[in-house]
């Protein structure tokens, strides 16, 4: 059985006043294994941040449904939604999303305190997560005291401590410089060695190149994926750059009608 | 190019309406505020009534005070202002405007908003203070003058203390853009937060300063002085409530943080970190709502208890209608001329008389205290008081009573006075406070029931109390007068007194008055009072007063307002960003509406309930410097704290939830927002 799958999603919005529809997804059908790592491409407005956020049960769909371990995530009451996200889902975004009134500690510690975890059990889960990104000594800072690549660690602190099924990414490395990029990347990846499913959406083609699996978004639709099977980062970033040209083309058009 | 800048200042001033209209409204009451307050402790007609200077120094004083509150007042709100902002001039200046063009921008809004707030500010509060002034007369029965008058001193020493505080405004943020570049302005907006810390020293000095002002209300014990401590008291807890709310709140928050079984529940996580930033911003704010609002509380219930008390004491002061005095003589014939001609008076003027009492009775000021009574009081020792000696016939008469005293007893009935039991002995003292040969003996206190029906009033809210020694006999007065009487006849002589009681209508009683005033030598009498014109004049003199307090009770709680408003708008801007990290990390819109629900009621709370008990704490002192002014009635002072106390924590709620609003509108956004 696999982890994660959608089944025929569809998410339509109007605007506020009734007139226009968006759809903005269509027909979207995937699943990601265990263990995965997969990444999401598209332009922007593609549908990527929709079908992420739908994923993370901050939005609803409009028809079709999500299935974590077999339960649909649908069904789950609005009650029960915050703590199924901070129990089964662990997220990072582009924009960090630290609060700025928390020290570094206690921002990691946020889904812990919030599940009731005692404080002895949440500093014997961080010490060894926070050496492993690098964060050790960062961790009686504030986040206006460390740069954005820090901050991004600390995010993903955040998102694995609560030992998630899922880490869903949006746009991580998006507010990052190259060098803070290739770090996080390697972090994501190690992570993912370890055994963490991890679900990224990206428009970047070196993010998706340290991905086990590529699948491109293009108005609302999946419309190709690809595996990386045995290739290095960069063979795999070459073939999803070609993809990415290739699939650029009129041709595509036709599959969109 | 000038004209760019100019445009551009009126145009962002424009567009940022909803940040700088409340920023000009609250500039334009501070400067109204402060220049009514300078105006009326200015006035000449005011100085002119009774009480009128004294009022004008407590107003001086608070002058300073204001001035105090309306600059970091208004420092606080145009940094938020600019803050709200730097995301726009960032652009200026990647749009290639230079930090100096920037800075004159700057300069000529800044200059706006003075300009439109000053001129506003004055005329409005020359409006207002004519206002008050002419209240004040009408309550007063005085003369109104309606001619028009700005008063130029105050409004310029006004305008160019507001024009200072504007220009170091300005000053302030212009070393900051020179000292940030671009990108860093343009990021300043979402830039965090220093990290709050603790600060024992302040904290604990805080305490001491509330202690030390409260001790000061708890020990005052004359009403003097309580009169000359109570500036210190106010500013012994105005800085201890400062230096409490700002070091003392982070503190303790800081202590809680420490205790990490304590600190990591989900129910104080979030609330003790999020009260810690909300204190290191707000905490200055919400002591300034707390000062004021204890302010408005100890304003209003006093002058509200002077007022609400000041006839019935009136009446009690002057129990007769008419008090005519007279030079005392032993002559029967000067006596019989006198009375017939003030009956004719009385009858030419239309009173209808309904009793007619003559009688005497000796009148000093003297010192009473430590079983002695003596004239030359020795401050120190005793208390000076207003003393009145008369036989047991003359009270009997004046009262309808029939007591009767043996030949050493001296009765006693006091108003205010300490005294009441014991043995007393009559006394003089020279200029040095030496008790001069001689003495009275000891006569023994008897406590009479009713204070005797003779006009007392002029001098009551002078001294600590009023003593009325009633004498067995003729010759006891004499004796006991000539141990104190050395001084009174130097001073006061004795006097003859015809008491009248009339059923007559007020007109008539305010024209025999008149008359009796008006011709003085031909009834031969030295002074003459009449209890309505008196009570007239006490009320007008309180209702002055009551006037004033009204106004500076209003004036308080618009700036209480005013600070509720803006730190619920710093707070909204806060919180919106906040809740939507904090819905994204996974809390549920139920649970940050929970915690921070819980914030903002003990930041409404805090200030309301600190006020309160300040209030409570100033009830000893306060009430003893009403006594000052006329010896009220301490339940009746209570009971009108306490009305106070509720009327003023409804207004506070209702003002509270209007200025919610804006806190909802800004944060609605972030509980929407998926």
């Amino acid at each position: 059985m696999s982890m994660l799958e959608v089944k025929n999603l569809k998410k339509v919005y109007t605007t506020r006043f009734g007139g226009n529809k968006v759809v903005a997804l269509q027909n979207v059908n995937l699943t990601v294994e265990r263990g995965e790592y997969v990444a999401i491409m598209g332009e922007s407005g593609s549908g990527k941040t929709t079908l992420l956020n739908i994923l993370a049960t901050l939005d609803k769909p409009t028809e079709g449904e999500v299935l974590l371990d077999g339960k649909k995530m649908n069904s789950i009451k609005e009650k029960e939604l915050a703590k199924f996200r901070r129990e089964q889902l662990g997220f990072v975004f582009q924009e960090f999303n630290l609060l700025d009134n928390f020290s570094v500690r206690d921002n990691i510690y946020l889904p812990l305190v919030l599940a009731d975890v005692h404080h002895t059990e949440m500093e014997s889960r961080i010490k060894p997560i926070a050496a492993k990104l690098g964060i050790t000594d960062l961790l009686e800072k504030f986040p206006y005291e460390i740069s954005g690549g820090q901050k991004q660690r600390v995010a993903v602190a955040r998102a694995i401590i609560t030992q998630p099924e899922i880490v869903l990414a949006d746009e991580p490395t998006g507010a990052l410089d190259s060098r803070s990029t290739d770090e996080l990347l390697e972090q994501f990846a190690n992570i993912n060695k370890e055994g963490q499913t991890i679900l990224m959406v990206t428009h970047s083609v070196k993010a998706a190149s340290t991905a086990g699996r590529v699948l491109f978004i293009k108005d609302g639709i999946v419309y190709h994926q690809i595996y990386r099977g045995n290739e290095s980062n960069s063979e795999f970033y070459r073939r999803i750059s070609d993809s990415l040209t290739a699939l650029m083309g009129d041709g595509f058009r036709a599959v969109n009608d | 190019m000038r004209n760019i800048y100019r445009s551009l200042a009126v145009n962002s001033l424009a567009k940022n309406k909803i940040i700088y209209v409340p920023y000009i409204i609250s500039s334009i009451m501070m400067i109204t505020i402060t220049y009514v307050i300078f105006a009326i402790s200015q006035d000449p007609v005011i100085a002119a009534i009774e009480g009128g200077y004294s009022l004008q120094m407590i107003m001086r004083f608070g002058i300073l005070v204001m001035y105090n509150v309306s600059f970091f007042f208004l420092i606080g709100v145009s940094r938020f202002v600019i803050k709200q902002r730097k995301k726009e001039l960032g652009l200026y200046s990647v749009l290639g405007m230079q930090k100096k063009h920037i800075i004159r921008v700057q300069f000529l809004e800044n200059l706006a908003v003075f300009l439109i707030s000053g001129v506003c500010g004055t005329i409005i509060g020359a409006v207002l203070s004519k206002v008050v002034q002419l209240g004040v007369l009408k309550i007063y029965h005085a003369e109104a003058d309606f001619g028009w008058d700005i008063q130029v001193l105050p409004a310029l020493v006004n305008l160019f203390a507001f024009g200072l505080f504007f220009f170091v405004f300005f000053l302030i943020n212009a070393v900051g853009i020179l000292r940030s570049n671009t990108l860093e302005y343009m990021k300043e907006e979402s830039k965090g937060e220093k990290k709050p810390k603790s600060n024992w020293l302040l904290a604990i000095t805080g305490v001491i300063l509330l202690a030390g002002g409260y001790w000061m209300s708890f020990r005052s014990q004359s009403a003097v002085k309580a009169f000359s401590l109570f500036f210190y008291a106010v500013i012994l807890v105005i800085l201890g409530t400062l230096a409490l709310f700002v070091a003392g709140s982070i503190t303790l928050l800081n202590t809680l943080k420490k205790n990490k079984d304590y600190y990591y529940k989900t129910s104080h996580f979030i609330s003790v970190s999020g009260m810690l930033y909300r204190m290191r911003k707000n905490a200055a704010t919400l002591a300034t709502i707390c000062i004021f609002a204890t302010m408005v509380l100890v304003t209003l219930s006093s002058v509200l208890t002077l007022y609400s008390t000041v006839r019935t004491l009136a009446e009690e002061w002057y129990p007769v209608d008419f008090n005519v005095v007279y030079d005392s003589t032993s002559e029967e014939d000067v006596k019989k001329t006198r009375i017939e001609k003030l009956r004719a008076g009385a009858e030419a003027a239309g009173i209808e008389i309904e009793n007619f009492l003559e009688y005497d009775y000796y009148n000093s000021f003297a010192g009473v205290g430590n079983g002695y009574c003596t004239t030359y009081p020795n401050y120190s020792a005793i208390e000076t008081c207003e003393v009145f000696l008369m036989t047991l016939d003359t009270y009997n008469a004046a009262n309808g009573t029939d007591l009767t005293l043996e030949e050493n007893e001296v009765g006693l009935v006091t108003n205010g006075g300490k005294m009441q039991s014991g043995e007393i002995r009559f006394r003089t003292v020279d200029a040095e406070y030496r008790p001069q040969e001689g003495q009275s003996d000891p006569y023994k206190i008897v406590e009479f029931p009713h204070v005797p029906k003779i006009s007392y009033g002029g001098s009551i809210s002078l001294v600590e109390g009023v003593y009325f020694f009633i004498l067995p006999s003729d010759e006891a007065l004499t004796e006991v007068s000539n141990y104190i009487g050395q001084t009174i006849r130097e001073y006061d002589d004795a006097r003859d007194f015809v008491l009248i009681n009339t059923t007559s209508d007020r007109q008539t009683q305010l024209r025999f008055y008149d008359e009796l005033q008006a011709h003085q030598v031909e009834y031969d009498c030295m002074a003459v009072e009449s209890r309505i014109a008196n009570i007239d004049e006490i009320t007008g003199l309180y209702g002055g007063l009551f006037f004033l307090g009204i106004f500076l009770s209003i004036a308080f709680l618009t700036i209480t307002i005013l600070n509720m408003y803006f730190s619920q708008l710093l707070q909204g801007y806060e919180d919106s960003k906040r809740f939507a990290i904090m819905r994204k990390v996974g809390l549920s819109r139920k649970e940050i509406k929970r915690s921070v629900n819980s914030q903002i009621v003990v930041v409404f709370l805090l200030p309301l309930l600190v006020a309160v008990i300040h209030t409570m704490a100033s009830y000893p002192m306060v009430n003893r410097i009403l006594q000052l002014f006329g010896g009220c009635e301490p339940k009746a002072f209570l009971l009108i704290l306490g009305c106070c106390i509720l009327v003023f924590a409804v207004v506070y709620t209702v003002a509270y939830l209007m200025t919610r609003r804006t806190y909802l509108r800004l944060v609605s956004g972030a509980y929407a927002s998926k």
